[in-house]
């Protein structure tokens, strides 16, 4: 059996697997919760962080978006695999909080202005001096901050291991915007990290 | 096709996500345009970079913390947490974008707009608690047991009574029919045959002996 099929196989089983969990969640079975959690929390997480930039926020993130899962889930029909709804779901909750966040941020420098209203504006590294000072990991954090929101969802949704149709109906578009977003949130981090990956 | 139309596909080529012919397409206009097979390249390189990267894991303990809130969540037994982002599913593309945070220059704070954080936007209301299979199997139970019973009770209510009995002679001559002859079957019931004028009807009653009178 060659390594492809075996995938498919396992993808298989894990969906049919999490459609079991759900049907027990929706009848209030905490295990499954349980269970639901510790097969996905990893992969939430990551999306989130890449989204989010930051551990703390993104741990909120998939919190909150696991409570969003337990609220909807009577709404879940199960027309498309649980994980590709989950990824959803934390997407739009980590798009959310980066508003939220932008907001908590503009108000907590409102007040650091009106306290010291004639300070002078703090000094700005340049780009160079950041990415110096930063591995690449961080320096790729930065860069995707700079990728379009829609961009960068196709793209990390990509990364986690969801094919092209399942980034597709993740995110409610067709495959062919996939693709161009993709293509286009590369082209821009090619762009932003020029000097480390060459 | 041109270079600008191949962007579409090149990201999807990279990642082996074309159907053969479209592949098939990508990969001859690459063989011949050095810009395009350029940009392929750095499709996967920066694929290639962006999976390497590592990202920072999470204490167990952490893990445990929101296992718990959630468990609490789902088992009714605290408030409903408040969530700083909306329950949405729907598209990206098809939801309307949250207003960004105004930008704001020094000395205008007065005239901005202030921002509404979202938490304020979340709503409030106490979710219905689930409940366990248990509960609806006992109540489903409980329902159908109170059926039965307005079943049998309303049956009996409505029981006929017996009613007058009935004159054979009153139905031949009130139906203008001539009565052929009458069998008890049964203590309670007796048959009645009966005919039209033109012997083109026959009837057949059933009714209570009694009403033989």
């Amino acid at each position: 059996m060659g390594e492809a099929e075996t995938q498919t196989r396992e993808s298989g089983e894990a969906a049919e697997r999490d459609a079991d969990l759900v049907r027990r969640l929706k009848d209030g079975d905490a295990r499954a919760l349980d269970e639901l959690f510790r097969r996905h929390r990893d992969a939430a997480y990551r999306v989130a962080y890449r989204l989010l930039g930051n551990a703390e926020d993104a741990l909120d993130c998939v919190q909150e978006a696991f409570i969003h899962v337990m609220r909807g889930i009577d709404a879940f029909r199960g027309q498309a695999a649980f994980r590709t709804w989950l990824y959803r779901v934390v997407t739009h909750a980590a798009l959310d909080y980066r508003r939220y966040r932008a907001v908590r941020k503009t108000a907590s420098l409102d007040t650091e202005e009106a306290r010291e209203p004639a300070a002078a504006p703090a000094r700005q590294p340049t780009p160079d001096q950041e990415v110096a000072a930063r591995d690449l990991g961080a320096a790729i954090d930065k860069a995707l901050e700079n990728v379009s929101e829609k961009n960068r969802a196709a793209l990390i949704l990509y990364t986690e291991g969801l094919s092209y149709k399942e980034v597709a109906e993740a995110l409610g578009i067709s495959v062919g915007t996939v693709m161009s977003r993709i293509y286009n949130a590369r082209a821009r981090l090619r762009e932003l990290l020029a000097s480390e990956i060459g | 096709m041109d270079c600008d139309e191949l962007k579409a596909l090149l990201a999807a080529c990279a990642d082996g996500e074309l159907a053969p012919m479209e592949r098939e397409t990508v990969q001859s206009h690459v063989a011949e345009c050095g810009r395009c097979r350029q940009d392929l390249e750095n499709q996967r390189r920066v694929q290639h970079v962006l999976d390497a990267v590592e990202i920072p894991p999470v204490e167990s303990g952490r893990w445990n913390a929101v296992a718990k809130v959630l468990r609490r969540e789902l088992e009714g037994k605290v408030a409903p947490v408040e969530l700083k982002t909306r329950p949405r599913v729907e598209g990206l593309d098809e939801s309307p974008a949250e207003p960004a945070a105004p930008e704001r220059e020094p000395g205008s704070e007065a005239a901005a707009p202030r921002p509404v954080p979202a938490v304020l936007t979340m709503p409030r209301g106490r979710p219905r608690p689930r409940r366990p299979r248990a509960w609806w199997v006992a109540h489903a139970v409980g329902a159908l047991a109170a059926a039965a019973i307005l079943v049998v009770g309303l049956s009996t209510f409505f029981a006929p009574a017996g009613g007058p009995p009935i004159e054979p002679a009153s139905i031949a001559r009130r139906a203008d029919v001539e009565i052929h002859g009458i069998d008890v079957v049964d203590p309670d019931y007796s048959v009645i045959y009966s005919a039209g004028d033109a012997n083109d009807v026959a009837v057949i009653w059933v009714v209570p002996t009694a009403s033989q009178g």
